[in-house]
């Protein structure tokens, strides 16, 4: 295609779509180039900042923990605001507001564990309180008897379990993913809040369901059950089929499309300062940056000598069994092509749970290195720029 | 086996991304069709599994595999030893040969009743397609010279039902200054039969085809696709699963009208946007696939027109998909989303690049739906019209 | 009443053996049946033809005991089709040894058409020379054990698992009976005789008996490979090396071996180091192999020794006979009415047993003739079409089987594959847990889970490379993001 932008990000996971989004914002012109859908769609959707402290403990105030590193508070309630204002318009936050501490989400375990920006659909708490868990049939991954012993065994607050009947047209393969696409239907809404209705006692005990309440219209259903119900009604996400991260993925990859974002698929096998190559033979021309994910993503190639190679770039980056699997990258981010997410190492976001955190530094950190490599005199982002950025 | 057919993670990213599985509650998914039941396979003969047909052969799953897991491919050949009825093989046989039902367009063209669709198994109520009679004018002196020669690839859908359409192309072509033709080899790439669960017979077209274009390709610079899922097709399945490795230089519509001549996006440019033209633009799941999204809003934004991108991902058509009735509310589900959003547009059309989506998208959108060189082509006359007068 | 230790396949077969002549028994197995290399080892029910030149008398062994198991485990051997198939000169020059081997043996070989082969297994080296059709097969061996413990059960034996023999009892020299300690508590059994089946385990019972053996103990490693791409065994024509089998296995296919000395009847800690060796020797049959997706390894020991102390450990490992010996510690010197099953091979444990339970019976004084040879192993239950909620979707294994298994977490794995598939208990170990919550409780639940996590990933982390490395990060990302499995602690 013809059509030269000024970025092209490879790679379409959280960073990726997050550095076309700040380009897109600051009126550039941005190409997305990926082969694969990146990881996004695997979360529920809740976006960690720092969950767990160096000794494995849970953080309640993560802006403490991160004290004066990375700009410190103020420079991070930017960064979170940026999300929680794009997210706001998404409808994914009820408002565009960010919170000062961790909260508490339920793990499909019945583990509590830390979270920082939590879409409005997810099931928190502030502390460990009473609440009903729905178990729907067949859905291993919520199972409601043993969510409700282990939480508590571990928070010492009982809670109810509850199970829902198969509705007409269930099938046994469901999945949260059918069940999901099921409750977008009238006949699903409907079936569901008769269901509840008849399950359920009349206290105001809030209701814990599987992440599971429709994919495009999750709010209004949530909406409904908690105006019939007169509770707060939330929900715990799965593991894949992850419908939270799903539901953001697709308004979000929606947002980008109708603001003149491109989508190329393909598979890229090098970059310049000012192209990208791709498998097919064809190039792209403009900024290149590099949000190809780690070792999941594909951004980052663990041979069998165990060696991880970037092989859009050449370079090894650290090697198995010496580094971690969840940790391994690059250590700069500001390089010529700039790399961003999973790409960059020494962060631990299974270990640490600050893989949102992560991917809002490094796309800051780049957004930067392209804006200023670019040749503008305005010094930060997060000033709307009028005209389109250009390339030399 | 194909590279990857082992390497399913069990990320379930695929499963996500199936517009069937969010239409149709009986669709076992991409993962258990495809790399699951692959994998018994390999160990013993297993039963195919139930609804396996209701996979469009959209591939929006291969594209959202982190590991290039071959799903669809997978499924495609799942769907190979499907057991069926003598009827629905005959039916089905037919249409994965769209080549011969183009080549026979003015009788197939003929209303089929009700009582005999159901005796075939054709959907009830879908149109069937109707070969389109509209005159192709002269588009005024050439715009610019000498620019190569080049070969418009006819496919079976234009070819059948839509040859003003080529007409239309080779107006514009001629415009932009290339000496342009319609390639003499016919036939059909073998979308529909990949898609029909017939992988083999689609390869055996490919190949028939490959063999009636190759001599005049020699001849031309490059070779024009007008549908996408036949561009998909051709530059994506006939290498790497049926073996035809012509180095095919090939470029889609979009790309050589996205190299026209600056004179004539300005003298589209200068024409005045009527009200409510906007319109509604379907990449086909086969397009996003292959190349990706945003190139068809951008050719009409550059046209001077009002250009919206649709957010379906794929509108159920799937070449042959839609005419059977087993098929027939899955493939209404899907295309259904596109009417909400004609309407919310308020569309004054819908622009694709494929016959058979165009067909079923009008017809569920009931907004005049036409491949992008018909709006360019509609777009000239005008600015020819309103200029010259 | 005989006692045998260790409940691998010498050990049941050994009991089954001693069951059929009308001997009671009780089998004391320090872990689970299985646990010790009878699960660890390569699946392969020898014809004997991979050792023709080498050990003639292990190869006999071998073709007359596969013919016998294919009648009286007939559930748990796989016939597929079998090669040896030369690719270098190293097979064109063991050609001709090879075959008189062969004919000296009895072992049925026959030249098949290299095209023939090839279009059967296109990932094949295409510089294939020659290949021969041999009657190997794929041996289950968690069916066989399975059927083995069924069958012992049923006929009134016993068979105490995470149970150790603590002491051998005597009265004038002969065995009087044995100490068990059973998780903690200890008890008595009076016995006539005790067998010591402990596979690599045994040179650590002989003691007791008042003997001394010195076992050579070697370490053999294995790759699983996600898909069956290659449903034939295939072997590298050759002196016996290392990487020169694949054997198809359910939904698998399993590259082996290594052979690397070894001190301790605990398999070695893998190392990626190894497992790149194996895969470069297997490119020899199947120079693609590099790009199969390799979901674990693992690895056994050979519980093989020395009858010749002098030979020691600078003789290559395998040119060690694969035959077995039996010990008569009475014999020996040592305490009277203590035998030691030794060596061999999973193939020969029938053998091995009825030449075992010969010398008890002499010992016992009361001869009745073997009759394992015969007598088929009865299926107790067979299993339909699974039905009922998917649990573990790589392998199918439905909620419904994990009920009627009414074991552990573990004990899913051997008998119905959970969790031994592509996602190696990514995406299913978590739905286990919740169900053996309901029967262990919280705590006892969490820790089988966690424990099997730990065992699933000490086979995936050596071959953590390409795709695989990927289902890991993926494994990691659940584990903790999605699942906060360690909860509060532990991470
Ligand atoms: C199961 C799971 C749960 C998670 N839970 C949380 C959570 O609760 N909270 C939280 O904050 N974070 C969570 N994360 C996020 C995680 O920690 C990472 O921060 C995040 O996945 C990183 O995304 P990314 O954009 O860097 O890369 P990815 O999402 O991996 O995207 C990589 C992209 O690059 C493309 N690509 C790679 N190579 C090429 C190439 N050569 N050419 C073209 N394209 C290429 C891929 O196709 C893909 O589109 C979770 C992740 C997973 C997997
Ligand atoms: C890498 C490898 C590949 C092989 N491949 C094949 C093949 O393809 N085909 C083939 O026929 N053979 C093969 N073999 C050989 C075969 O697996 C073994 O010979 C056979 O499994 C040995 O069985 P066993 O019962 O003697 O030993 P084991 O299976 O080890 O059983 C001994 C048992 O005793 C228990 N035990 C040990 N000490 C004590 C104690 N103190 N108290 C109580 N219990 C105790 C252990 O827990 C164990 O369960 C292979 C071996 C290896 C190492
Ligand atoms: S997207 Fe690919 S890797 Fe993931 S489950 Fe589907 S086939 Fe497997
Ligand atoms: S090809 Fe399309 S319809 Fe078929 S399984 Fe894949 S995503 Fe679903």
């Amino acid at each position: 295609m013809g059509a030269n932008t000024d970025v092209i990000v490879v790679g379409r996971g959280p960073a990726g779509l997050l550095m076309a989004t700040l380009v897109v914002q600051h009126s550039g012109t941005v190409t997305i180039v990926a082969d694969g859908q990146g990881t996004l769609p695997l979360w529920g959707g809740q976006w960690d900042f720092r969950n767990y402290a160096d000794d494995g403990r849970p953080l309640v105030d993560p802006y403490q923990w991160w004290g004066d590193l990375l700009g410190g508070e103020l420079a991070w309630r930017t960064r979170w605001s940026r999300v929680a204002t794009l997210w706001h318009e998404l409808g994914v936050l009820e408002s565009p507001d960010i919170p000062n501490r961790n909260r508490w989400i339920l793990s499909p375990l019945g583990h509590l564990r830390p979270t920082y920006l939590a879409p409005r659909w997810q099931w928190c708490q502030d502390q460990p309180g009473q609440f009903i868990l729905i178990g729907f049939p067949g859905l291993a991954d919520f199972s409601v008897q043993a969510m409700a012993r282990v939480y508590e065994a571990t928070s010492g607050v009982g809670v109810q379990a509850v199970h829902l009947p198969t509705p007409p047209g269930w099938r046994p393969h469901w999945t949260a993913i059918n069940w999901a696409w099921y409750l977008d239907s009238r006949a699903g809404q409907e079936w569901l809040i008769g269901e509840v209705d008849r399950i359920i006692d009349a206290s105001p005990t809030p209701l814990a369901f599987p992440q599971v309440l429709g994919v495009d219209g999750v709010e209004a259903l949530r909406e409904r059950l908690m105006q019939h119900l007169g509770r707060v009604v939330g929900e715990v996400a799965l593991p894949p089929p992850s419908v939270g991260g799903l539901r953001i993925t697709r308004r979000w990859e929606r947002w980008l499309k109708h603001r003149g974002v491109q989508f190329v698929t393909g598979h890229v096998t090098g970059v310049t300062r000012d192209s990208a190559k791709l498998a097919n033979g064809r190039q792209l021309s403009g900024s290149p940056v590099l949000a190809s994910g780690g070792i999941l993503g594909g951004g980052l190639y663990a041979e069998p000598a165990g060696n991880i190679r970037d092989p859009i770039l050449g370079t090894i980056v650290g090697s198995l069994p010496q580094d971690r699997i969840g940790s391994v990258g690059h250590r700069q981010v500001r390089s010529t092509v700039p790399v961003i997410g999973r790409m960059v190492g020494g962060w631990d976001p299974d270990r640490h749970g600050d893989g949102g955190a992560l991917t809002l530094w490094t796309v800051d950190e780049a957004f930067d290195a392209i804006w200023t490599g670019l040749g503008t005199t305005e010094a930060a982002p997060g000033v709307v720029r009028s005209q389109s950025l250009r390339v030399k | 086996m194909w590279a990857g057919e082992d390497a399913c993670l069990k990320c379930t990213l695929c499963m996500s991304a199936c517009p069937v599985m969010s239409v149709n509650a009986d669709f076992p998914g991409p993962k258990a069709l495809g790399p699951e039941w692959h994998r018994r396979r390999q160990e013993k003969d297993v039963l195919p599994m139930e609804h396996v047909e209701d996979c469009t052969f959209c591939q929006l799953c291969e594209a959202a595999c982190p590991v290039a897991v071959p799903i669809a491919h997978l499924i495609a050949q799942h769907k190979q030893i499907r057991r069926r009825t003598l009827k629905i093989r005959i039916r089905d046989a037919v249409l994965a040969r769209p080549h011969w039902l183009a080549r026979t367009a003015g009788l197939s063209s003929l209303p089929i009743p009700e009582g005999a669709r159901k005796l075939i198994g054709i959907a009830s109520s879908v149109t069937l397609p109707q070969r389109r009679r509209e005159p192709t004018e002269h588009l005024g002196p050439r715009l610019a010279t000498g620019r190569g020669a080049v070969g418009v690839f006819v496919d079976c859908y234009s070819g059948g039902y839509d040859s003003e359409l080529v007409f239309r192309v080779l107006a514009l072509l001629d415009l932009w200054g290339y000496d342009a033709r319609p390639l003499a080899g016919r036939g059909c790439c073998g979308a529909a039969a990949y898609a029909a669960g017939a992988p083999d017979l689609a390869c055996r077209q490919g190949q028939l085809t490959w063999k009636s274009l190759r001599d005049d390709v020699a001849n031309v610079d490059t070779i024009i696709i007008l549908n996408a899922t036949c561009d998909a097709t051709i530059r994506y399945e006939w290498p790497r699963y049926c073996g035809i490795d012509g180095n095919i230089p090939m470029l889609s519509f979009d790309e050589v009208a996205w190299n026209a001549p600056e004179e004539f996006w300005e003298h589209l440019g200068s024409v005045p946007l009527g009200q409510g033209d906007r319109y509604l633009v379907h990449t086909t799941c086969r397009g996003k696939v292959a190349r990706g999204e945003g190139y068809l809003v951008q050719l009409m934004a550059r046209a001077g027109l009002s250009a919206v991108p649709s957010d379906a991902d794929c509108c159920g058509a799937a070449g042959a998909y839609a005419f059977k009735a087993e098929h027939q509310a899955t493939a209404h589900d899907l295309g259904y989303y596109l009417r909400g959003e004609a309407d919310k547009v308020g569309a004054a059309g819908v622009v694709t690049d494929s016959g058979t989506c165009a067909l079923h998208i009008e017809q569920l959108t009931q907004v005049v739906t036409r491949h992008p060189a018909h709006w360019l082509y509609e777009r000239y006359r005008q600015y020819l019209r309103e200029a010259i007068g | 009443m005989v006692v045998v230790i260790g409940g691998g396949a010498s050990g049941l077969g050994v009991a089954w053996d001693l069951l059929l002549r009308g001997i009671p028994t009780t089998v004391v197995e320090q872990g689970d049946v299985g646990g010790g290399t009878s699960g660890r080892f390569h699946g392969l029910l020898h014809s004997g033809a991979r050792y023709v030149v080498v050990d003639p008398v292990s190869a006999r062994h071998c073709i007359a005991e596969n013919a016998i198991l294919r009648v009286i485990a007939a559930a748990a051997i796989k016939a597929v089709p079998s090669y040896f198939v030369s690719v270098d000169d190293d097979g064109d020059r063991y050609l001709s040894p090879w075959l008189d081997g062969m004919n000296a043996a009895g072992i049925g070989v026959r030249e098949v058409p290299l095209g023939q082969v090839i279009s059967a297994i296109p990932d094949l080296n295409r510089q294939a020379r020659r290949a021969f059709s041999v009657p190997d097969a794929v041996l289950e061996g968690f069916t066989l054990l399975r059927l083995l413990r069924d069958n012992i059960t049923q006929r009134g034996g016993t068979v105490l698992t995470h149970s150790q023999v603590t002491q051998v009892h005597q009265v004038g020299g002969v065995v009087s009976g044995v100490t068990v300690s059973s998780r903690g508590a200890e008890r008595l059994i009076v016995c006539d005789a005790v067998v010591n089946a402990a596979g690599p385990g045994a040179g650590q019972i002989v003691p007791m008996f008042g003997d001394q053996i010195e076992m050579q103990l070697s370490a053999g490693m294995m790759l699983v490979f996600a898909n069956r791409r290659v449903g034939h065994i295939v072997n590298r024509l050759g002196p016996p090396g290392d990487g020169d089998i694949l054997v198809p296995h359910g939904r698998t296919a399993i590259l082996g071996t290594t052979d690397i000395p070894h001190g301790s009847p605990q398999p070695p800690v893998l190392q990626r180091q190894e497992a790149v060796y194996l895969l470069e020797q297997g490119e020899r049959l199947f120079p693609g192999i590099a790009s199969w997706r390799a979901l674990r390894a693992f690895s056994g020991v050979r519980p093989l020794f020395s009858t010749d102390s002098n030979e020691g450990a600078s003789v290559r490992r395998r040119i060690v006979t694969r035959d077995f010996t039996v010990l008569d510690h009475g014999m020996r010197g040592g305490v009277k009415g203590a035998f030691t099953i030794i060596g061999g091979k999973w193939t020969t444990y029938r053998l091995m047993a009825e030449r075992t339970v010969d010398a008890v019976c002499r010992h016992l004084d009361s001869w009745v003739p073997s009759r394992t040879a015969v007598t088929p192993l009865t299926e107790a239950s067979s299993q339909g079409d699974p039905v009922g909620a998917i649990v573990c979707e790589c392998e199918g294994v439905t909620l419904d089987t994990l009920h009627a298994l009414n074991g552990d977490m573990d004990t899913w794995r051997t008998r119905a594959w959970f969790a031994m598939g592509p996602c190696q208990g990514a995406i299913c170990l978590h739905r286990g847990a919740a169900i053996r919550q309901s029967i262990v409780g919280v705590q006892a639940a969490m820790q089988e889970f966690l424990a099997l996590r730990r065992e699933r990933w000490r086979g995936v982390e050596p071959v953590a490379w390409g795709d695989n490395a990927r289902e890991w990060a993926l494994t990691e990302a659940l584990r903790h993001q999605t699942l906060a499995e360690e909860g509060m602690n532990g991470r």
